[in-house]
């Protein structure tokens, strides 16, 4: 990543946050980040005219996708995979804002059917990964809770992320050897 | 559709060029070479030439062979994307075909679904 990328990205979570009028340590939810940004948030079967086996293929665990952007022509557009649990749901959409956050461009790949697909070199993809969890789950929120006794599972029901999430951030924060004092739970 | 190419279509062009230009089938079939008057008459009721018949007519016709390839019914009915819109997909490394087949047809439904305001819209928006 480049570098001062990590500390940018913190200071992102924390001015977005200002913009939707949070405060820097609550939770954003990625509807809500999405909606600010001007994009719309649906589901296969938010989709009205979209034939129904086709909907329900693309709405279970299957099928392998998670979330899709789409932008131009006056639409931008995130779909997601409802089959996903909530938590992996909030970092899928929280990962493909980030990317439009980031201004990244990658490069257009055919699917199938004339159709063409933005793809991300793994740097942009490491920036988007590490900017997505520093929205969901920013440092300055993540210390503050820590600081007043949670433990990870009630981090992780109040962030919507994945307890997976939850430590990652704990640990690769640095936080783990900033509080000293914390509740049971914590790797 | 039972081929993929538009018979229908293309016996309509070859009777229509024919007949445009006062060419008897005999004369025609003389003109495009190596195609026999009977081979040009079967094309003409709508029956299915081979590759090389096909490709002969194409250039008497002064078309891609591409002209008369038939599309899936169900491509007609989808918008086909403009230029300008990108598209990024969270997914899997490898997809299966029924998976990108539904995605094609998701994402166009859905962009001109976004375009017209019928989708559903979970975002909160300012």
């Amino acid at each position: 990543m480049k570098r001062g990328f990590k500390a940018q990205a913190e200071e992102q979570a924390a001015k977005l946050r200002k913009k939707v009028k949070l405060k820097t340590t609550a939770p954003l939810p990625a509807r809500r980040l999405a909606g600010h940004l001007g994009f719309i948030v649906s589901r296969p079967d938010g989709i009205g005219a979209l034939p129904e086996h086709i909907g329900a293929w693309m709405s279970c665990n299957a099928c392998g996708w998670s979330a899709c952007v789409i932008r131009g022509g006056g639409v931008a557009l995130v779909l997601y995979n409802p089959a996903q649990s909530a938590a992996r749901q909030e970092s899928s959409l929280m990962h493909e804002l980030a990317h439009v956050l980031c201004g990244h461009e990658g490069t257009d790949i055919d699917l199938s059917g004339g159709l063409s697909l933005r793809k991300y070199s793994p740097e942009q993809e490491d920036e988007a990964a590490w900017l997505g969890g520093c929205l969901q789950l920013p440092r300055a929120a993540l210390r503050h809770y820590l600081a007043r006794g949670y433990t990870p599972e009630r981090v992780a029901n109040r962030f919507t992320a994945s307890l997976d999430m939850v430590h990652y951030r704990y640990n690769i924060t640095g936080l783990r050897y900033e509080i000293r004092r914390r509740a049971p739970g914590w790797n | 559709m039972p081929h993929e190419i538009d018979t229908a279509k293309l016996a309509a062009a070859v009777l229509d060029h024919r007949t445009k230009r006062h060419l008897g089938v005999r004369a025609a079939a003389g003109e495009i070479g190596d195609v026999s008057a009977s081979t040009l008459s079967r094309v003409e009721k709508g029956n299915l030439p081979d590759l090389d018949t096909y490709l002969r007519l194409c250039r008497w016709l002064d078309v891609s062979p591409s002209y008369f390839t038939a599309r899936p019914a169900s491509e007609e009915r989808e918008p086909r994307l403009p230029d300008d819109v990108i598209v990024q997909l969270r997914a899997d490394r490898t997809l299966s075909e029924r998976t990108r087949d539904a995605l094609v047809t998701m994402i166009r439904t859905a962009y001109a679904a976004a375009q017209s305001g019928e989708i559903e819209d979970e975002a909160l928006h300012d």
